[in-house]
């Protein structure tokens, strides 16, 4: 089993103050945290705690954690664009998938990837709450 | 003076009329319907919906892929019969049916054998090709090929709907299993769950 990447931790608040905390060990050039989400807005309560990657039997299995640090629930959409080295896509446009975070609560996502050729992702991130800010 | 406030008038309603007409040279026929996108998250009401298929074939297709990737160095032949609907509602299964195995062949988990519902056709046009006369011995598809399928997929949709006042919430599960055709033994299973609120 590949081992490939990152463990990190990051706010999705305050992205650009980390860069540079882990990178991908098998990618051409170091890559940040940051740069694996697209965020669409800025999510006031909902944070990215850890974000995490690896090859398992030919397949990239990325484990992402969120919180919710409103005591209200607060719901997110998320998907996935699978890349290979080159960036380029090697999957349709993922469907959004809805996220509902309890007030305070961790929620753990386990993502796999539909193809071997996948070696590479962005998520995109959308929060509910953005609309308050 | 006057004349120049017209000629100016007149130069600018020509110009208005220009962007109108640039406007209208979009590839498109009336303005009456929009197309939006078909992976947005579609919440207009708490019946099975385009997300609840995506988000079930997804899951399926890739908790598979990762079971076949992990179990079987060559891709196991399957069969995939439609998948029962034992909600209340009207459901087309097929199309989830078809979303699971087309994701399953894209990513080249598995390979697929003619299911039940398409083996009519199947031997149909063998029986065209070999007993027609029409063809070229040497270019039909022999009859007695077929592959049998090393494992068989099944799927079933049930809900659970409780209404209370205004409020309305609807539970969605759908289990889908493979069994080793020769053995009985299933070799892999999983399920998917979705809630659904609503309030009038």
């Amino acid at each position: 089993m590949k081992k490939l990447l990152l463990v990190a931790f990051m706010s999705l608040a305050g992205l650009t103050g980390l860069s540079g905390l882990a990178g991908f060990a098998g990618a051409a050039h170091a890559e940040t945290i940051e740069s694996k989400f697209e965020m669409l807005g800025t999510p006031r309560y909902l944070k990215v705690s850890g974000l995490s990657a690896k090859v398992t039997n030919k397949l990239l299995i990325l484990n992402v954690d969120i919180n919710n640090e409103d005591d209200r629930d607060n719901t997110a959409y998320y998907r996935v664009r699978w890349l290979d080295e080159t960036g380029d896509s090697v999957w349709d446009e993922e469907p959004w998938k809805p996220i509902l975070l309890h007030g305070n609560q961790n929620a753990h996502l386990r993502l796999v990837a539909p193809t071997p050729k996948a070696r590479d992702f962005k998520i995109e991130f959308s929060a509910k709450d953005n609309a308050r800010n | 003076m006057q004349i120049l406030v017209k000629m100016k008038l007149l130069a600018l309603t020509g110009f208005v009329a220009l962007l109108a007409g640039c406007a209208a040279t979009a590839p498109t026929v009336g303005n009456n319907v929009t197309y939006g996108s078909a992976t947005d998250v579609e919440q207009l009401s708490t019946d099975f919906g385009s997300t609840d298929l995506q988000l079930i074939a997804e899951k399926m297709a890739r908790s598979l892929s990762e079971f076949s990737a992990e179990n079987y160095k060559d891709k196991p032949l399957a069969t995939l019969a439609t998948v029962k609907n034992k909600t209340d509602e009207y459901i087309d299964t097929k199309s989830i049916t078809d979303s699971i195995k087309t994701q399953l062949l894209k990513s080249h988990a598995l390979r697929f054998a003619v299911d039940i519902a398409d083996m009519q056709n199947q031997t149909d046009e063998l029986v065209r090709q070999n007993s027609s006369g029409l063809y070229k011995s040497n270019s039909t598809a022999k009859v007695g090929q077929m592959k049998g399928a090393r494992f068989r997929i099944e799927g079933t949709l049930t809900s659970i709907v409780k209404r209370v006042g205004e409020s309305k919430d609807v539970y969605y599960k759908f289990t889908l299993m493979m069994t080793d055709i020769e053995s009985g033994e299933v070799s892999w299973m999983d399920e998917k769950e979705i809630r659904k609120t609503a309030r009038r």
